[in-house]
């Protein structure tokens, strides 16, 4: 009897914490998320690229890791 | 030095305008002795409007350096250079009709260093995304 009503309250909770964040939805903006690095082979891929994204204000950011 | 920069445009750019209308690309290569692949830090710039790529041959800050001096006239006060061959610890920012032809067009503003420029990118964020916050 003790198990089962363990079990009911552990699916309640699970229940309603996944109910409140599905109702939260995307937040606006950009999200942060996993970065991968990309090798880049000739300017003609960043080229492509920056083409392909006309209509937004574009940053280059050229950078060294350390 | 570049470190320094990019933490700053994910923190006072990136972060303080989650709903601008931008791509940010992310050009990294060797510079200094301690550089490489393996040392880019992928938590510094973790907004999704970036695109991060990897360049072995440095050949974006080749292709940018020659060029430098047909934009000179908006080259961010407070920023240097000379006549180097790599462009690097730069940026360069361009607006919406900007186009990709022989060379990009519709440069708003660059500058180097990232950190010597960063008044002026913060001023230029400003005026284009100042509703968007």
């Amino acid at each position: 009897m003790r198990h089962n009503l363990c079990s009911v309250a552990c699916a309640v909770a699970i229940l309603v914490i996944g109910t409140s964040q599905a109702g939260r939805g995307p937040v606006s903006g950009a999200l942060a998320a996993a970065s991968s690095l990309i090798d880049l082979r000739s300017s003609d891929e960043l080229k492509t690229q920056f083409n392909q994204d006309a209509g937004k204000v574009r940053l280059v950011l050229l950078v060294s890791p350390t | 030095m570049c470190v320094a920069g990019t933490r700053w445009v994910q923190t006072e750019l990136l972060k303080k305008y989650p709903n601008a209308n931008l791509r940010v690309y992310a050009v990294w290569f060797n510079m200094m002795p301690a550089d490489s692949r393996s040392k880019w830090p992928a938590a510094l710039l973790t907004d999704s409007r970036v695109t991060h790529r990897w360049d072995e041959g440095k050949v974006v800050g080749r292709w940018f350096a020659p060029r430098t001096a047909g934009i000179k006239p908006q080259l961010a006060s407070g920023s240097a250079w000379g006549d180097g061959e790599i462009l690097w610890d730069a940026y360069l920012l361009y607006g919406t009709n900007a186009r990709w032809d022989d060379a990009p067009t519709g440069v708003i503003q660059w500058g180097r260093t990232i950190v010597a420029g960063h008044e002026s990118l913060k001023e230029d964020f400003e005026k284009l995304f100042g509703s968007k916050r």
